[in-house]
């Protein structure tokens, strides 16, 4: 892969850990009103996967959703307002973290219900067969989305009439609390695909390479016509369930094991991979400063923009 | 075997009767005959006895309650014995005969009746009538007689046709008023305010009064005596235009009348006008005859009848009113003696006319009956003292009473 | 019958024949499928087999399986694709083969669904259809019987539609096809063999607009459903009696009609409410309130509701006749009005 593609991907990664990184501190501050659930550690997956999309490609993601949202184009500004309850968010501050959606982007929105947005990628991608539009759908789900009804129903159409869409399922070892071992009897959710008779694989989901070129694998099958692919990505999420969790989720997991995933940073991987391959520090630095500053800028942004009107609490319930 | 308490009928007019009270109490045991209640018919309190012997077990009717002849009001039992279905039987016969169309004779009753349904309604705590029957009542003025209604609805609620009806009754009746009279503000017009400003302002002037009361007869024979010359013409002349005519004349004769104070000075114009207040259906205005000491009494008489139908008609001019010097109001056509009325700025007199009264007066120590009228003259204090004014009112009694003076 | 502004939209539309609600319901889709290409059928069963009830006969022959998609038995993704579909560019009309099985769609009408505009800030719009079966009448017991539309309706962001005729069916059905929200569509299944006269070709019935059934004076009965058609007869009743009793269809219970039902109640000064549902928690309750809140001061009585018993549904067939409200029933509930 090119330089340049590398470095791409990498902003992208980086953006995705600024921003959450300035969530947390804008939380703690009280800035970011509700829950917000952190993506950081994860980012190889979203911008991976997303990577091999096409603009026009539609998501659903989850209540995990800000990583997706960035790496399938999403706005830092237009992110942070939303995160902070203004009416220049992507929502107009009527959505919050769970539920950023823009059409333009192919976002069908991330989704408060574990499970809830799979089967409105099966219907995203259902619409694309039928307009014959070309357009493949991926819906992003967690480990803990696996064992709902909505994911196997999903599944069983997708499969049933050969829909262009790609289940991405990150699986970073715990449902809110409970640990994969607790909460399923697999080690490798993609066996699920045998099931219903797609192709199941499972990734390393650190590996921001191998997530894109299988991703881009399955993505093809699916505007080929060939059906769906549930692509399992194995993956670690370095803060706990949501801000406030306390001391990161180590009620029910051990502080080793949290440093032990962030050895294999998802963005010290990449950075890695890029020096090997003769990438400049000095590109890669400026790739942060530059992120860092557009964080700050978003932060900004959202800080000075209005909350929505009283009034606006009525408004956009039903389109004429 | 149970044995059904009735209403008894006790003359042949009964068809109801009032329960007193009860001389048992449920449970207790009674042998036929035995007094049992008191009931009240027609003025007379009977007791009741009992009609069979066992236990008192259901009191079905109350005090106070007035119940149709023949109709159950206890049962007694045996001991032991179950009457429930007796007492469902008789619910149902009452529910039934309510049910049916009803007899003209037992809408009769109703009527005669209603402190049943009061009771009832009463007893609930408060009046039971449905939200349209309350606002109708509001709307209606009779809110506050709701008790008073007798509610036809289900459990005695009071419907929208109760309020109507008794409404209507109490129209009929004419005990009160059906409606009320809300208070109301009505804005003020330009007249009402130009009136209002003036009089404050003239409250600031320091009045005083002097007053007298005349001999009428003179004027009220000369007013016949010229309505008769004028009959040929189709003319008649009002005592006001006489008044008018005489002050002006007696101004001419005492010129410190026609004065206005200002800060400059005491002015006396040249003119003498006399304004006349006529009251219109938007307030009081007060049209002037020019230079009346030099008018005839007919020409007074026609400018005065023109001035008034165009106050009438909202048609006055501002020349017709203002420049007056002078002022006269007369009251005289309603019951009013005598009133103080207040100067019409920067006029420095005014003159009231109260009503012409026949009565006894003292004549060369003889009593005669003579028809009187009390005139009031107000005056500016600052430009007009005591004595001054005392000898106009002389000079005007004078002439009023003796109007050939005018001639001279 | 169509108001002035219906009549005039549906000029091509003259020609009256007579056809069951169910072949209304067919009829309407078939409309707006060969109006429109975006519009597109699926549910259990609607394909070769025609619904269960009848409902998609003859549309897969005529649109072929594209537009005409048998699903697994499956409610939640039939839900969930067709939320998908409809807010990618396609107007599904989702068949739900028992209202009681909406159930199981839940988390995609309510949490999704309905709320998807909202959520994002208005840049979404969601325009699909879930027709539903509800109601008892076929013995069918108490997870095929319910009628569940209080629920739906407690949603912002779904339209409720409830048609009682053949006609109304149609109307309503082709507006719902074509509005731009998720709608569900409730049908009665003992109305689809019911008869009517039905324009021929396109027509629309705006949604929230209620309907007079009956003119009346005493008391205005606010009816739903199979109900309106039991209040009708309970109407003709209450006329021997000498009682003037209108009947009001909402036709559409969310967004609601207010003002007619309004007017209606302002007009008698007496209303009662009739639904199958069961009383608690029942739209009854919902229009009670309107009523008291908007008309109190024009009420002669209290606002009455005949609904269903507050039971599962029994399969036994006098229980099931039972635990709903019938001609009687509606004729005692409003005389104990006067």
């Amino acid at each position: 892969m090119k330089n340049e593609q590398l470095l791409d991907m990498y902003r992208q990664m980086v953006k995705i850990r600024y921003f959450e990184e300035k969530i947390v501190e804008d939380y703690a501050k009280a800035l970011v009103p509700g829950l917000a659930h952190l993506y950081i550690g994860q980012e190889a997956v979203a911008v991976g996967v997303c990577s091999a999309l096409e603009p026009s490609d539609y998501i659903t993601s989850t209540h995990r959703g800000h990583g997706h949202c960035i790496a399938k184009g999403g706005e830092l500004d237009k992110m942070m307002a939303e995160l902070f309850g203004r009416k220049t968010g992507y929502c107009k501050g009527k959505g919050g973290s769970m539920h950023i959606a823009e059409l333009d982007l192919g976002i069908l929105g991330a989704n408060g219900v574990v499970g809830g947005g799979v089967p409105i990628a099966v219907g995203a991608a259902l619409s694309a067969q039928m307009r014959k539009s070309g357009q493949v759908a991926v819906a992003f789900l967690g480990d803990g989305a696996s064992n709902q009804g909505s994911f196997h129903e999903a599944l069983n159409m997708a499969s049933t009439w050969k829909l262009p869409v790609v289940f991405v399922c990150e699986n970073n070892l715990y449902g809110i609390s409970v640990c994969q071992k607790v909460h399923q009897n697999i080690t490798d959710i993609s066996v699920r695909a045998t099931g219903y008779n797609i192709p199941g694989l499972t990734v390393e989901g650190n590996d921001i390479l191998a997530v894109y070129h299988a991703a881009a694998e399955a993505i093809a099958r699916a505007r080929n016509g060939e059906g769906p692919t549930l692509l399992e990505c194995k993956t670690y999420r370095w803060r706990g369930h949501h801000e406030g969790d306390p001391n990161q989720g180590c009620t029910y997991r051990e502080r080793e094991e949290i440093e032990q995933w962030k050895e294999k940073c998802p963005l010290k991987n990449l950075e890695q991979k890029m020096l090997k391959q003769g990438v400049k520090e000095a590109d890669i630095e400026a790739i942060q400063e530059e992120i860092q500053q557009a964080v700050l800028d978003a932060v900004e942004f959202a800080i000075n923009s209005p909350f929505p009107e009283i009034e606006e609490a009525q408004e956009d319930i039903y389109a004429s | 075997m149970a044995v059904r308490v009735i209403m008894p009928k006790l003359g042949l007019t009964m068809t109801e009767g009032k329960i007193v009270r009860w001389l048992k109490e449920e449970g207790d045991p009674i042998k036929k005959g035995e007094p049992l209640l008191e009931i009240m018919t027609e003025k007379i309190v009977t007791e009741v006895e009992s009609p069979g012997d066992g236990i008192l077990v259901k009191i079905l009717s109350f005090p106070e309650e007035v119940v149709q002849v023949t109709d159950v009001i206890a049962i007694i039992a045996p001991q032991g014995e179950n009457v429930d279905a007796m007492i469902q039987e008789i619910e149902a016969e009452k529910t039934s005969t309510e049910g049916a169309p009803a007899p003209v004779e037992a809408v009769v009753q109703e009527e005669k009746a209603p402190a049943a349904v009061e009771e009832e309604v009463a007893v609930a705590g408060r009046v039971k009538a449905s939200p349209l029957a309350r606002r109708i009542a509001r709307e209606k003025g009779i809110f506050d007689k709701l008790e008073r209604i007798k509610g036809t609805g289900p459990g005695g609620r009071i419907v929208k046709k109760d309020v109507l009806a008794y409404a209507e009754k109490e129209k009929t009746e004419l005990t009160v008023p059906a409606t009320t009279v809300e208070t109301r503000t009505e804005p003020l017009t330009a007249l009402r305010q130009a009136i209002a400003t003036r009089m404050s302002a003239s409250w600031q002037t320091p009045h005083f009064y002097l007053e007298t009361e005349i001999d009428a007869g003179p004027l009220l024979e000369m007013r016949v005596k010229i309505n008769e010359a004028l009959k040929k013409d189709n003319l008649k002349i009002t005592v006001t235009d006489l008044l008018v005519k005489i002050v002006a004349f007696v101004i001419s004769e005492n010129r410190y009348m026609n004065a206005s104070y200002t800060k400059e000075g005491i002015v006396y114009p040249g003119e003498i006008n006399t304004g006349v207040a006529v009251a219109i259906d938007e307030g009081l205005i007060v049209p002037v005859v020019k230079n009346a000491d030099k008018k005839g009494i007919r020409q007074i008489s026609q400018e005065n009848r023109g001035l008034i139908a165009k106050a009438k008609e909202n048609k006055l001019g501002l020349d017709d009113i203002t420049g007056g010097t002078f002022t006269i109001s007369n009251l005289g056509m309603f019951p009013v003696d005598a009133f103080t009325a207040i100067i019409n700025p920067p006029e420095a007199a005014i003159l009231a006319i109260g009503q012409v009264v026949e009565k006894p007066v003292c004549v060369n120590g003889e009593i005669k009956a003579r028809t009187c009228m009390r005139i009031t003259l107000g005056l500016d204090h600052r430009a007009i003292d005591g004595a001054q004014g005392a000898r106009f009112l002389a000079a005007l009694k004078e002439t009023l009473e003796n109007p050939l003076l005018l001639s001279l | 019958m169509p108001d002035v502004a219906e009549k005039m939209v549906n000029q091509d539309a003259e020609e009256m024949v007579t056809m069951t609600y169910v072949e209304a319901i067919t009829d309407a889709i078939r409309v707006e499928m060969q109006r429109d290409e975006s519009v597109f059928v699926m549910g259990e069963d609607v394909g070769v087999y025609g619904g269960i009830f009848g409902a998609t006969r003859g549309l897969y022959a005529e649109f072929g399986a594209e537009r005409v998609r048998d699903t697994a038995i499956s409610e939640a993704i039939i839900a969930g694709a067709a939320t998908g579909a409809a807010v990618t560019g396609l107007r599904p009309v989702a068949e739900i083969m028992f209202i009681d099985f909406t159930t199981i769609a839940m988390d995609q009408i309510v949490n999704q669904a309905a709320k998807m505009r909202y959520m994002f800030g208005g840049k979404a719009m969601v325009p699909m259809v879930i027709r539903t079966p509800t109601g008892t009448g076929r013995g069918a017991a108490a997870q095929h019987s319910q009628s569940l539309e209080a629920w739906h309706c407690h949603v912002p962001g779904l339209k409720v539609v409830m048609p009682s005729t053949p006609y109304d069916a149609k109307g309503l059905l082709i507006s719902a096809i074509r509005d731009n929200n998720p709608v569900i569509f409730i049908e009665h299944k003992i109305l689809y063999a019911t008869k009517g006269e039905v324009p021929r070709g396109e027509y629309t019935i705006p949604l929230s607009q209620a309907e007079v059934k009956r003119e009346g004076n005493d008391v205005s009965i606010i009816a739903t459903s199979l109900m309106v058609q039991r209040s009708l007869a309970a109407a003709e009743l209450l006329e021997k009696e000498g009682i003037s009793a209108g009947v009001v269809d909402p036709r559409t219970l969310y967004p609601l009609d207010k003002e007619t039902l309004l007017r209606s109640v302002q007009k008698t000064n007496r209303a009662i409410v009739v639904h199958e549902a069961c009383k608690t928690g029942g739209f009854g309750g919902e229009v009670a309130t309107l009523i008291m809140e908007e008309a109190f001061d024009y009420l002669d009585a209290p606002v009455m509701r005949c609904a269903g018993l507050d039971v599962p549904i029994p399969f036994s067939p006098p229980l099931e006749k039972a635990v709903i409200p019938d001609e009687n029933q509606i004729v005692s509930v409003v005389k104990s009005l006067f």
